[in-house]
C-alpha cells in the first residue's frame, strides 16, 4: 500500500527537479566568451559602467512584446549580457502585443512588474502617472546608464513630467509600407509627402486598373487620423473637436463609396495578425490591398511575410501638410519597474543594450533605429538591404518633421477602440462622416 | 500511549467529525476561492479600482451608472440576448433529435455517442475555434465549396452584420454533446411499458412521442434548458477569438464587453459592477424559467 506512494512523491519531486532546471538553465553562460574586446575603439564603453558590469549580480525578469524573429534575437543578447556579468540571471517574459498589456496591467495589480519592461509610447504615461516606473534619471547622471552617445531628442522621446523614465530601444516613424512591384506593374510613381488628392487619386487608379483596394483606415485608425490632425498643428488627444476629425472620416466614406477603400467586412479575423495583412496575403483581388498603414521597422517582418518575387516599399502618410505631420518616435522603450530588487542589474542591462554594439550587430535594428549614434554607424555596413531603407527612412524623416511627438494619454487605448467601432460604422455606412466626427469627438472629450 | 492513540481515531470515527473532516477541502475551497472573491468582487464594484493604480477609494454607484450610460453596454447585452435565445432552442432540440437516432441499440452505438460528444469537448477549444473562424472566412472552405458548385464565393460571412452571429450560434448547437448525454439517459429511463400499452392500443409513433416521450422528457428538457442558458449568457472565446465583437458590435457578447472594461479599459471595478448586473439577469431569468415550470414540466405527479 505504501510503496506506490512513495514511488510518486519521487516521481514528483523528479519532475519539479527537471522543471527547476529548466527555467533556471537560461542561466548558464553560453560557452563562447563575450567579445568585448573587438568592439570599435571608439565606441569603447567608459570605465564606470565597466567597472560595474564585474560586480552585477542577482536575478531580474526581463519583459517584452514581439514575434519569432525579435525573440530569438533578445534570447542571444540576453546570453551575451549574462556571460559578460556570470552572477546575472534573467528571467524572460515574453507574449504578443495584444496579450501583453494584459499580463501587463494584472501583474501591475499584483505589484509584480517584471523588472526591465518594453514600453510603448501609448503606455508610458500611463504607467509613469501611477508610479509604477522609475526615474531613470540618476542612473543616467550617474553613468550606470551612459547616454553620452544617444542624441539629446532621443533622450527626450523618455522624458515625462521632468523625469526620465524610458530609455528608447529604437526609433521608427510612420510609414505607408506598399507593394512596389505591384505600382510599377501599373505605371504608378508613389512619391515621398504624397497630398490627400494624390493619394485618392493613386488609390482610385489601381483599384479601377487591378481592382486592388486600399487599407488606410482598418489596421490602426488612430495613426493615420494622429497624421492628420497634426497636419493642422493640433493634438487630438488634448482638446478633440469634431472639425479636426471630419476630414478623416470623409475620407472613410469616399473609400467606401468608391469603391477603393478596403471592405471592413473583409478584415475581421485579420487585425493584428502580420501574416493576415492584406497588403502580402490578401486572396481575392477585391480582398487585397496595395498599402498598409505602419511603422518603418515594420517593413521587416512585413517584407519577410510577402510572396516570392513581391517587393515591399515605404513613404510617409499622406498629409496636406508632410513637415507639420511627420514625426520620429521610440517604436519602443526599457523601463525599469519602480519596485524593482534589483536596480543595478536592471540598470546594467539597459545600459547593455544602448551601448553594446555587438548586441546590436546581431538585432540589427529590428526594434527601430538603435538609439545610441555609435551603434547606428558601427552597425550600417552591416545592415541587409531592407535594414538600410529603413535607416534612410527613418533619417529623411527625421530632417523633414518639425513638431516632436507628443505622448498619449492614458485614455488613449478607450479612445482607439472607440475610434476603431466609429470607423467601422462609416465604412460599412450606417452614419455619416458628420456624425461620427461629433460622437467621436464627444466620447473623447469625455475621457481626457 | 496506546489508549489516547485510539481515542483520537475513535474522535475521529463518529459521524459528525468524519462527515465534516471529510467536506472540508470543499468547504474551505468555497469559502476560500468563491465566496471571499466574491465579495471583494462586490466591494470593488463600488470603487475606482484601476488594473495599474495602487490606490483607489469609494465611489459609490459611479461604476453602475457609467455603465448603464454607455452604449455599447446596450449593444452587448442586445448580442447576449440574441444569441442566448436562438443558440440553446436550437442546441436542445439538435441534442434531442440526436438523442432519439442513438438510443436505438445497435452494436456500434457506442462509438457513435462518443462522435457525436466529442464536439462538446473539442468546440471549446481555442484551436478549433479557430478552424471555425477560418471555415468560414471570406477566403475560407465555405466559400471554396460555394465555389465548387457556382455559387457566390466572394461573401463574407464573418464580416456581414447579417451572418456573424449565426457563424458563432452554429458553433454553439455544435456542441450539443452534454445534452444529448442527459437526454439520452432520461429516455432510456422511459418504462418500456407505457410504448408498449400504447402500441396495444393502436398509439401511432408520432402520437407515442408526443403524449409519452415529450412529457416524461420534460424535467430533462427544463435542467437543460436552465443550464444551457446559463452557459449561453457568459460566452466569450469565440467572439473573442473570431470576431474581437465585430462587424460594428453584433458580437459584442456581454463577457467580451466585460473582459474589455477590465483588461483593456483598465477598469476592473466598473467590470466587477457588470459581473454584479450579469449575476442579476441570469438570476432573473432562472427564476422566471422556474416560475413557468408548473406549466410544461411533468415531474410526477407530485
Amino acid at each position: 500500500m505504501k510503496k506506490p506512494r512513495i514511488i510518486l512523491a519521487m516521481l514528483l519531486a523528479v519532475m519539479m527537479s527537471v522543471a527547476l532546471f529548466g527555467c533556471t538553465s537560461s542561466t548558464q553562460p553560453p560557452e563562447s566568451a563575450p567579445p568585448a574586446e573587438s568592439s570599435p575603439a571608439e565606441s569603447a564603453p567608459p570605465a564606470p559602467a565597466e567597472d560595474t558590469a564585474d560586480e552585477l549580480s542577482g536575478n531580474i525578469i526581463l519583459a517584452w512584446w514581439g514575434n519569432p524573429t525579435r525573440n530569438e534575437q533578445t534570447t542571444e543578447v540576453r546570453e551575451m549580457f549574462q556571460a559578460a556579468n556570470p552572477g546575472v540571471s534573467i528571467e524572460e517574459l515574453t507574449v504578443g502585443w495584444a496579450d501583453y498589456w494584459t499580463q501587463l496591467a494584472t501583474l501591475a495589480a499584483s505589484n509584480d512588474l517584471p523588472d526591465v519592461i518594453q514600453m510603448d509610447i501609448s503606455t508610458l504615461e500611463e504607467y509613469v502617472g501611477n508610479g509604477q516606473l522609475m526615474d531613470l534619471t540618476p542612473l543616467i547622471e550617474s553613468g550606470q546608464i551612459d547616454l553620452s552617445n544617444v542624441p539629446e531628442a532621443v533622450v527626450g522621446l523618455g522624458r515625462v513630467d521632468g523625469g526620465i523614465y524610458a530609455v528608447s530601444i529604437g526609433q521608427n516613424a510612420p510609414a505607408m509600407i506598399y507593394n512596389k512591384t505591384l505600382m510599377d506593374e501599373l505605371g504608378i510613381d508613389v512619391p515621398n509627402n504624397l497630398t490627400i488628392d494624390q493619394f485618392v487619386e493613386i488609390s482610385k487608379k489601381v483599384y479601377e486598373d487591378a481592382g486592388i483596394r486600399t487599407n488606410f483606415a482598418l489596421s490602426d485608425p488612430s495613426n493615420p487620423l494622429e497624421f492628420l490632425v497634426r497636419g493642422d498643428m493640433a493634438n487630438m488627444w488634448v482638446n478633440p473637436a469634431a472639425e479636426m476629425f471630419q476630414p478623416f472620416f470623409e475620407l472613410v466614406a469616399q473609400g467606401a463609396s468608391e469603391g477603393w477603400g478596403y471592405d471592413p467586412a473583409s478584415f475581421i479575423g485579420r487585425a493584428g495578425v502580420v501574416e493576415q495583412d492584406p497588403l502580402i496575403a490578401g486572396g481575392e483581388l477585391n480582398t487585397q490591398s496595395w498599402v498598409t498603414f505602419g511603422w518603418s521597422n515594420g517593413l521587416t517582418g512585413l517584407q519577410a511575410a510577402a510572396p516570392e518575387g513581391v517587393v515591399l516599399a515605404m513613404a510617409p502618410y499622406p498629409s496636406h501638410n508632410p513637415a507639420n505631420s511627420n514625426y520620429v518616435r521610440a517604436s519602443m522603450y526599457f523601463s525599469i519597474a519602480a519596485n524593482t530588487d534589483n536596480v543595478d542589474v536592471a540598470a546594467g542591462l539597459v545600459n547593455f543594450w544602448t551601448n553594446n554594439v555587438d548586441a546590436h550587430k546581431i538585432m540589427l535594428g529590428e526594434r527601430g533605429v538603435p538609439a545610441s549614434a555609435v551603434v547606428v554607424s558601427t552597425i550600417t555596413p552591416d545592415m541587409s538591404e531592407v535594414g538600410a531603407i529603413m535607416l534612410d527612412y527613418v533619417s529623411m524623416v527625421t530632417e523633414n518633421s518639425t513638431i516632436p511627438y507628443a505622448l498619449r494619454p492614458a485614455a488613449a487605448g478607450e479612445i482607439n477602440s472607440q475610434l476603431r467601432l466609429v470607423v467601422d460604422e462609416v465604412a460599412f455606412g450606417t452614419i455619416t462622416p458628420a456624425d461620427a466626427a461629433a460622437s467621436f469627438a464627444a466620447f473623447a472629450g469625455n475621457l481626457l | 500511549m496506546k489508549s489516547k492513540k485510539f481515542s483520537l481515531i475513535g474522535f475521529l470515527k463518529e459521524d459528525n467529525v468524519a462527515s465534516v473532516v471529510c467536506v472540508m477541502p470543499f468547504i474551505i475551497g468555497f469559502l476560500a476561492f468563491l465566496i471571499v472573491p466574491m465579495l471583494l468582487s462586490l466591494y470593488y464594484s463600488f470603487t475606482n479600482y484601476h488594473m495599474i493604480r495602487p490606490t483607489y477609494e469609494w465611489i459609490g454607484l459611479d461604476n453602475y451608472r457609467n455603465m448603464f450610460n454607455d452604449p455599447r453596454f446596450w449593444s452587448s447585452i442586445r448580442a447576449t440576448f440574441y444569441f442566448t435565445f436562438t443558440s440553446v432552442p436550437l442546441r436542445l432540440l439538435f441534442a434531442l433529435i440526436v438523442a432519439l437516432l442513438l438510443l436505438k441499440s445497435s452494436k456500434l452505438v457506442g462509438i457513435y455517442r462518443a462522435m457525436y460528444y466529442l464536439p462538446s469537448i473539442l468546440g471549446g477549444s481555442l484551436a478549433v475555434v479557430i478552424l471555425w473562424g477560418r471555415i468560414f472566412h471570406q477566403d475560407g472552405i465555405l466559400n471554396a465549396l460555394l465555389g465548387l458548385v457556382g455559387l457566390n464565393r466572394h461573401f463574407a460571412w464573418l464580416g456581414d452584420s447579417r451572418t456573424t452571429i449565426w457563424t458563432l450560434i452554429l458553433l454553439a448547437v455544435w456542441q450539443f454533446g452534454s445534452s444529448m448525454l442527459i437526454f439520452l439517459s432520461a429516455l432510456k429511463q422511459i418504462p418500456d411499458s407505457l410504448y408498449e400499452a400504447s402500441s396495444i392500443d393502436g398509439a401511432s409513433r408520432p402520437r407515442r412521442f408526443f403524449k409519452i416521450t415529450l412529457p416524461l422528457l420534460t424535467p430533462t428538457i427544463f435542467f437543460n434548458l436552465v443550464m444551457q442558458t446559463i452557459s449561453g449568457f457568459l460566452a466569450f472565446t469565440q467572439a473573442f477569438v473570431i470576431t474581437q465583437g465585430g462587424p460594428r458590435d453584433t458580437t459584442r457578447f456581454y463577457v467580451l464587453h466585460m473582459y474589455q472594461t477590465i483588461f483593456q479599459n483598465q477598469r476592473p471595478g466598473e467590470g466587477a459592477a457588470q459581473a454584479w448586473v450579469m449575476l442579476l439577469i441570469i438570476g432573473a431569468i432562472t427564476a422566471i424559467l422556474f416560475k413557468t415550470k408548473r406549466f410544461w414540466v411533468y415531474d410526477g405527479g407530485f
